[in-house]
């Protein structure tokens, strides 16, 4: 089982691989490195400085709350367009699906401990 | 539904989303066996809302509910880690929604055409009440965000007074002086206590 700091760094590795203009998503990030959207939002406000955090929203396009102000100033300063306080994902976002090369390999291995089992049952209503 | 612009829609749906993925996340290891609703477990709960968040790309993507194909078995929709089921199910319906014009589309559900607006609408409430239900089941934060409640009384406002059989038990009756939430709650067939 890796530890935190594997996490880390794997989330890390493949942020550093934005280009600047582009950005990508917490839950983006974390389908490659193998963790949730949460763990790379922790990641990168722990100790994401020296990467370009700012290049990573919400699934929807803005800002986390903390750092809205100063990401979508870092965003605009690289040319990125900033609209109701929200970047085109669908546009600019990175890795795209069928072109951009998956980063990291070495990076794609990585899993967090497991919350118990998955439960059992079939549901009645709904 | 012109009370709340697209933009305002969204994030409220991504507050919903939050509010209830906290509550996923304070699950203990040994509480997804426990009784969550009649017939439920938390499973159960967490899977329903993972598989109603997995059918909003494709529905979103114009496609019929007849031919969406998404598994409806909570050990399949919550897989290896409950949590990381549902932050995947949610960032997956949060982008769909956020893409340029989501929210001027139809979607077709099982009752038919619907405007997005509306299903969003339907969606954030979803996400409200349920949060309260795992709070309630787990021992977690019954609390929820009073924008939230408001959202979800707009929609509740819209219901049968008897209920729909299968999806919201009959409403309870409150006082009118009871607190948002509570009358929220009652709306719904539950009770705030």
């Amino acid at each position: 089982m890796p530890d935190a700091l594997d996490v880390d760094e794997a989330v890390f590795d493949v942020v550093d691989q934005i280009p600047p203009g582009r950005v990508s998503s917490y839950g983006a990030i974390g389908r490659l490195v193998g963790v949730g959207p949460r763990r790379v939002a922790r990641a990168l406000s722990s100790g994401g400085g020296a990467v370009p955090w700012h290049r990573v929203l919400r699934a929807d396009g803005t800002a986390a709350e903390p750092v809205r102000v100063r990401q979508l100033e870092l965003l605009a300063g690289e040319g990125v367009p900033v609209r109701n306080g929200r970047v085109d994902l669908a546009a600019l976002g990175w890795p795209d699906r069928d072109t951009d090369v998956v980063p990291g390999d070495d990076a794609g291995s990585v899993t967090i401990d497991h919350r118990d089992d998955a439960g059992r049952g079939s549901r009645t209503i709904g | 539904m012109d009370r709340y612009s697209p933009v305002e829609l969204l994030e409220l749906f991504q507050r919903a989303q939050a509010l209830f993925t906290d509550r996923v996340d304070a699950v203990d290891p040994d509480q997804w066996e426990e009784e969550a609703l009649p017939g439920w477990t938390v499973a159960d709960l967490v899977a329903h809302l993972v598989s109603e968040h997995l059918w909003t790309p494709p529905l979103l993507a114009g496609e019929p509910h007849s031919e969406i194909q998404v598994p409806d078995d909570t050990p399949t929709l919550l897989g290896d880690d409950p949590f990381t089921g549902w932050e995947t199910a949610a960032d997956g319906s949060l982008a769909a929604f956020a893409e340029d014009d989501a929210l001027t589309r139809t979607v077709h559900l099982q009752r038919g055409p619907t405007p997005a607006t509306q299903y969003i609408l339907e969606m954030t409430s979803d996400l409200t009440v349920h949060s309260w239900d795992l709070a309630r089941a787990t021992g977690g934060d019954p609390q929820l965000d009073r924008e939230l409640v408001d959202v979800a009384l707009v929609l509740a406002e819209q219901l049968p007074d008897d209920g729909v059989p299968g999806f919201f038990d009959p409403p309870l009756a409150v006082p009118a002086s009871a607190s948002p939430q509570t009358r929220l709650l009652a709306r719904f067939g539950r009770k705030d206590d």
